[in-house]
């Protein structure tokens, strides 16, 4: 199977997704300035939920782009994968109504962790469908951001429990890591 | 990488953008002229929003028709206008709930100047990622339009302290400059 419409599938569901998220946030409540103030941490949470769908967004694109072929197991990993980002605007909800709380932070984190486990579930399906050569087998060889954003996940819902805004800390640094392209995925996709 | 799928996603993103603005919209209290009247601003506020996004989208859409490969800066540019796109859902049921008001409009009017400025970001990284030389650098030219709309915006924001409704005169003045189709890229392709 060639891989248009698990990528237009993907698009039309991720577009949603990032788009109904803002339905979560509250609009001021008065006039002034100050009615603002209560609400820019919502925006903030909203801001970087945003950001994060749109890098999961992104890295598929490139994965895909690697990518020849996809298989069975290759659209249920990709479903699944939608399933956790799914939950992003559910986590946004929360965080719109009980404000940035320790059981707040620690679920956008675990729907993080899966989101990001799911999309590695997705590579290793992606890497059975596709030849040894193929663009996604040369650029899986070494990953390292993968790993990385995993175990940041793991220490930053650790973290919450006691300093929630330790955990957010982590989780605006592992955006920016993801922000920074990946030139040598890139050159191999060029390559490909 | 070709541009297919940063524009399946973006027509994707706008349009479910475009129509989950309606949710914001309110019935008239009871059915009576005055209860009509009292929704008008809110639908006037929804009609042009929905013009702003169909004008992102359609220049999106011909600047596009030019550009034959895109890279990671031009994704980037493009996920922060569509961020700046997704607030508008927000902002149409901030006036729904405050009226046409000074913090709702000048806010309105915040939005418009990011996401012009956005755009013209998509601009440089597309002209960035094709070369000066490009059918897209060419037909982009002077962006004489995007520094007007963006200048006008920002004005729009400041009169919003001072009348709310001169702003939206001023953001409606900018819809209908970019109604008239852009030419540039039409005459390139």
């Amino acid at each position: 199977m060639n891989t248009n419409r698990l990528n237009s599938f993907t698009d039309g569901v991720v577009a949603i997704i990032i788009t109904i998220m803002v339905l979560a946030l509250p609009v001021p409540t008065g006039g002034g300035m100050k009615a603002l103030a209560p609400l820019w941490v919502l925006f903030a949470a909203y801001a970087l939920s945003f950001l994060k769908v749109g890098i999961y967004w992104s890295q598929h694109h490139h994965m895909l782009l690697a990518s020849r072929r996809v298989s069975g197991p290759a659209l249920l990993a990709n479903l699944f994968f939608l399933f956790c980002l799914t939950l992003m605007p559910f986590v946004v909800r929360w965080i719109g109504e009980a404000g940035i709380t320790r059981d707040t932070v620690i679920a956008f984190g675990v729907v993080n962790l899966c989101c990001t486990l799911s999309s590695a579930l997705l590579v290793l399906t992606l890497l059975r469908a596709n030849d040894s050569d193929s663009p996604i087998a040369k650029a899986a060889r070494n990953r390292i951001k993968g790993p990385v954003t995993i175990s940041a996940y793991v220490v930053a819902i650790g973290l919450a429990f006691a300093w929630p805004l330790a955990a957010v800390a982590i989780y605006v640094l592992v955006a920016l890591m993801w922000l920074v392209p990946d030139k040598r995925l890139e050159q191999l996709i060029v390559d490909a | 990488m070709k541009p297919d799928r940063l524009n399946a996603f973006t027509d994707g993103v706008i349009a479910v953008i475009i129509t989950i603005m309606v949710l914001e919209l309110k019935l008239p209290a009871e059915p009576s002229w005055q209860a009509v009247r009292a929704v008008l601003p809110l639908l006037g506020i929804y009609a042009l929003s929905f013009v702003n996004i169909g004008i992102y989208w359609n220049n999106h859409h011909h600047m596009m028709q030019s550009v034959r490969r895109v890279d990671g800066r031009v994704l980037w540019a493009n996920l922060l206008l569509l961020f700046w796109l997704s607030l508008f859902p927000l902002l149409i049921r901030w006036v729904g709930e405050a009226g046409v008001s000074t913090m709702p409009v000048a806010a309105f009017g915040v939005d418009l100047v990011l996401a012009s400025f956005a755009y013209l970001l998509l601009e440089r990284a597309l002209i960035a990622c094709e070369g000066e030389r490009s059918t897209v650098a060419k037909a982009v030219g002077s962006r004489t339009k995007e520094w007007l709309s963006f200048g006008l915006y920002v004005i729009g924001f400041g009169a919003a302290f001072a009348e709310p409704w001169l702003s939206l005169a001023l953001y409606v003045a900018v819809a209908i400059i970019w109604f008239v189709p852009d030419r540039r890229f039409e005459q390139q392709a």
